[in-house]
């Protein structure tokens, strides 16, 4: 697959911050919701801890857990 | 908001907002460097004109929280920018390093064929990204990258996924990997998803050392292989913490099986005898394995398990 993609990082923010500003709530537990659901990993587990987060994938705001799951967008 | 709507929107907020907000942009071929707003609309521009491979880049949105002039209004609305440009299909945010690590170390040849040979075959592509990743860390290894290679493995073997990525690290690492080809160019074993998933679980050949094995561990590893017949096992350790768990759990299982020989008086022994112990560096860690040979021995000729060691 061809990588056809932006690759974007913020600095100057924590993890909670960046993820709460993309409209994603972190629960006192650290689990990830948005919309008012757990959130779930790309790889369809969950559910997610803010802390567990990689990297946010395009397409419904899917987050990656693994580093593993990014490998099909560099291939 | 297509993708040059994007950079000119980070155009206008560069105008617009405070010196708290910087991009910056970075490549290959291309130091760090602040983008300022003239440049955004050219990339703006190149991105519908496809004149540059705009994705040969890392971006990077740079927030001064401390600057006089920052606003928390207004960096909620570069977020939400961002996150619609990742919700549309055309942008990944990265929240660790380790992912552009990953992206930056290539695949040899050898390794991308080995790949499409697993994948022929059918191994589920979970694993096939592990194996990716795992080469990557060898890769950085071997070339003298440790810092990278670190970082990288430190983010695979932390993950959800760290139990897959770690075997397979361990199984190129120790060689295994190239074996694994040699079976399936002739028509081995190893030709489905499913035995590649038994061997994940159950590896005759090779017991890998981790921080949290006990001589309890070592002992009924060493003992399932007994049971199944299994002549040679290799036991690998990486770093002086586990290398001292080796040993020792190794000379624990000496003794329990001598101890139970004794006991049940018996004047010969099978058990798993040191064969050759091979000290080696990967990278800036000291490693070492212990070949392992299933011997039947009179109890009396059995070395002291220190001469072993």
């Amino acid at each position: 697959m061809e990588e056809k993609l932006l690759w974007i990082t913020v600095e100057g923010l924590d993890k909670v911050e960046i993820l709460e500003g993309l409209g994603f709530k972190v629960l006192d537990s650290g689990i990830l919701t948005l919309n008012g659901k757990n959130v779930l990993s790309s790889d369809g587990t969950g559910p997610v801890k803010a802390e567990e987060v990689k990297a946010i994938i395009p397409g419904s705001l899917s987050v990656v857990t693994d580093i593993s799951e990014l490998e099909p967008i560099m291939e | 908001m297509a993708l040059s709507a994007f950079f000119l929107f980070f155009a206008e907020k560069l105008t617009s907002f405070g010196d708290w907000l910087k991009l910056y942009i970075t490549g290959k071929d291309l130091k760090k460097q602040e983008l300022s707003p003239n440049n955004l609309v050219k990339l703006g521009n190149n991105a519908s004109s496809g004149d540059i491979n705009i994705f040969n880049y890392n971006y990077t949105i740079n927030i001064d929280k401390s600057s006089k002039d920052y606003n928390a209004k207004e960096r909620n609305e570069i977020l939400e920018q961002t996150g619609k440009q990742i919700s549309e299909h055309s942008a990944l945010l990265i929240l660790d390093e380790s992912a552009y690590i990953s992206r930056r170390t290539k695949l040899s040849d050898t390794q991308k064929n080995q790949i499409k040979k697993f994948r022929n075959v059918g191994w589920s592509p979970d694993k096939i990204n592990s194996i990716r990743v795992a080469f990557k860390i060898m890769n950085l290894e071997d070339s003298g990258s440790y810092e990278d290679a670190k970082k990288l493995m430190e983010s695979a073997f932390n993950g959800r996924k760290r139990v897959m990525n770690r075997k397979f690290y361990n199984l190129a690492r120790a060689g295994y990997l190239n074996q694994f080809i040699l079976d399936i160019l002739t028509g081995g074993a190893l030709n489905s998803d499913d035995k590649i998933s038994k061997y994940l679980d159950y590896f005759p050949p090779a017991i890998f050392i981790d921080e949290d094995f006990v001589s309890i561990d070592l002992s009924n590893e060493l003992a399932k292989r007994e049971k199944d017949g299994v002549k040679q096992v290799t036991l690998y350790s990486r770093g002086k913490k586990r290398i001292e768990i080796m040993e020792k759990a190794y000379g624990g299982y000496l003794r329990q099986k001598i101890s139970q020989a004794e006991n049940k008086k018996d004047k010969r022994i099978k058990l798993y005898i040191l064969m050759h112990k091979n000290s080696y560096r990967i990278g800036q860690t000291d490693a070492e394995s212990f070949d392992l040979s299933l011997e039947n021995m009179e109890l009396k000729d059995l070395p002291l398990f220190s001469d072993m060691l």
